[in-house]
């Protein structure tokens, strides 16, 4: 049977199970079966009346995708420091967002590093850009932290060089933090805090668990791309350019 | 074009020695041969899964999947396809909406047109279907020309109460061919708010009911599952591969949601001892699956036909 793999291998074999007695068949016997996978290449042939239905949506998809909704100065970047240009526009639009929902609210750690799709470069921004840049529906969720819960993701903060975060300092020594501040006062582990993340963040995803067991946890009602959107929109409108900058909201000391 | 042409070659190669059978066949076949009123009917079954909607083909930019897909290319080939073959079935296995800006612009609605225009025959539903919560499912129901199967999600309590069916028969030539399906658990899956009141059942057992409804009071010749449970897991968890192995009477589990690549069908042995049929065909509309079933028409008594390759011999890659 060798002649099946090299079938096999491309992808156009006969497949030919044994079925000896196919059950409470009254009329038909099964005799035997073939497969076939079709892959969709460039060397398959378009049904060009599709392709004519689908255009006016995909022109309209462009038109909505190549909106421009606000103005970069520079470059945002991402990079593996602690802190880059386009994490701190991510978490800062989160949190400012989010505030509006519940003004309570005194940090955001919207995404990891990781989750952050795409740079955005100078110049015109794009709904296409927001996309490329937060491809997920990812909804925005608010979490009541107790102290010590909080204190947990600083110190993953602190252990993974730093993450996209906002309404919050911290200088980092041997992946341990010193000197946090949280809405500019030193971090109180006795008391609770108001914060918002994702959805995807809360429930453990990117493999850390910084946020499990929050006192209490509630959906902001909008996903985490409409909200950036909703940001860049406001800061076009009081005719504010983004501005790439980092502030040293983490500083690692490699002294 | 070589994979191409090698399914031509193959297919031809086939259709070659099927047709010298047939020969033979018409040779003894008088009104008194032994013989007589035995036919072969061929059933087509094409099948996708998790399509995410991939109107276009993957753009030209150096990843992995660049250039491939597309609904264009799937309908060409359908249709070319529908030509050529009697007795097609076409079939999604869910996961339709989500993954372009598509979706996120007209909210499912060019997917379920374009499926409906390539004439799917019927879809299940996958967990990112529910990404627009129920509401959102409902409102692009009236471009879906074709029936959504699903019967361990219970919708009475939401707005999709009756607009979906536990099971559709089809026929085709005689050959009764029944299909039902299964979606996975919502819960920690989907959010809660887009899922709303649905209940979630047992796959295996509503699987097991349809089952053998469809097979011994519907008197199906095929029992096929549009399955959105995955192929399999590391973890202990309920997959196609156990789905299969735990039921009686399902043939054939076109599955989905684990975006599985498979190069063959896989024979599993259900609780009867006969072989129940998964297969998945990856995601995108990058591969559209294709299984072919030769029955033979019967007037007389039942007979059991061996077929050509024995099971130990298929070589699974």
């Amino acid at each position: 049977m060798n002649n099946y793999k090299s079938l096999a291998t491309k992808l156009s074999v006969l497949w030919i199970p044994l079925l000896l007695n196919f059950s409470c068949n009254k009329h038909f016997t099964l005799k035997n079966t073939e497969y076939k996978q079709y892959g969709m290449s460039s060397e398959v042939a378009a049904d060009s009346s599709l392709i004519r239905y689908y255009t006016p949506f995909k022109q309209k998809m462009e038109s909505e995708m190549n909106r421009v909704v606000g103005e970069a100065s520079g470059d945002l970047i991402k990079s593996s420091d602690p802190e880059t240009s386009l994490g701190n526009f991510y978490a800062d639009a989160i949190l400012a967002e989010a505030q509006k929902i519940e003004p309570a609210i005194e940090f955001s750690f919207p995404t990891t590093k990781g989750g952050i799709r795409n740079s955005i470069p100078k110049g015109a921004i794009t709904v296409s850009h927001v996309f490329e840049l937060m491809p997920f529906d990812n909804e925005m969720v608010i979490l009541k932290l107790s102290g010590t819960s909080v204190q947990k993701m600083i110190d993953y903060l602190a252990a993974s060089n730093g993450q996209p975060v906002s309404g919050i300092r911290m200088k980092v020594k041997d992946k341990k933090a010193y000197e946090v501040t949280i809405g500019g006062k030193p971090f109180d582990v006795s008391r609770n805090y108001l914060m918002v993340t994702s959805d995807y963040i809360a429930n453990n995803g990117d493999d850390q668990s910084s946020l499990a067991n929050p006192l209490e946890r509630r959906n902001a009602g909008k996903i985490i791309r409409t909200a950036l959107l909703d940001y860049i929109g406001e800061q076009t409108k009081n005719g504010k350019k983004i501005i790439p900058q980092t502030d040293g909201r983490i500083i690692i000391d490699n002294k | 074009m070589e994979e191409l042409l090698s399914i031509t070659n193959n297919r031809r190669e086939f259709l070659r020695k099927a047709g010298a059978a047939a020969g033979l066949f018409a040779l003894a076949g008088s009104p008194f041969s032994a013989l007589a009123g035995q036919e072969t009917v061929q059933l087509t079954i094409l099948h996708t899964n998790d399509v995410h909607s991939r109107i276009e083909p993957f753009p030209m930019d150096g990843s992995r999947n660049q250039g491939l897909g597309g609904v264009a290319r799937r309908s060409a080939l359908i249709n070319k396809i529908r030509e050529e073959q009697k007795n097609v079935l076409l079939l999604d296995a869910g996961d339709i909406f989500q993954g372009t800006p598509y979706f996120n612009v007209f909210g499912g609605e060019l997917e379920f047109k374009l499926m409906s225009d390539m004439q799917y025959d019927a879809s299940t539903l996958g967990n990112h279907d529910f990404d627009n919560g129920i509401a959102g499912f409902v409102k692009q129901l009236p471009h879906a020309k074709f029936p959504f199967l699903v019967s361990n999600y219970d919708f009475s309590n939401t707005d999709l109460k009756g607009k979906t069916q536990p099971y559709k028969i089809f026929k085709k030539q005689g050959i009764k061919i029944g299909v039902f399906g299964l979606g996975i658990e919502l819960q920690g899956l989907v959010d809660k708010k887009n899922y709303g009141d649905t209940v979630y059942q047992d796959p295996i057992v509503k699987g097991n009911e349809m089952a053998a409804f469809l097979k011994n009071d519907k008197h199906c010749d095929m029992v096929i599952c549009l399955s959105h449970l995955g192929y399999k897991y590391k973890e202990n968890k309920v997959s196609d591969q156990v789905l299969a192995k735990s039921t009686r009477n399902i043939d054939l589990v076109i599955g989905g949601h684990t975006h599985s690549f498979m190069k063959l069908p896989e024979d599993v042995m259900n609780l009867d001892g006969k072989m129940t049929t998964i297969n998945q065909v990856g995601f995108a509309g990058i591969n559209l699956g294709r299984l072919d079933y030769f029955f033979d028409r019967q007037t007389g008594k039942r007979k059991m036909l061996a077929s050509v390759c024995p099971v130990g011999e298929r070589i699974l890659v």
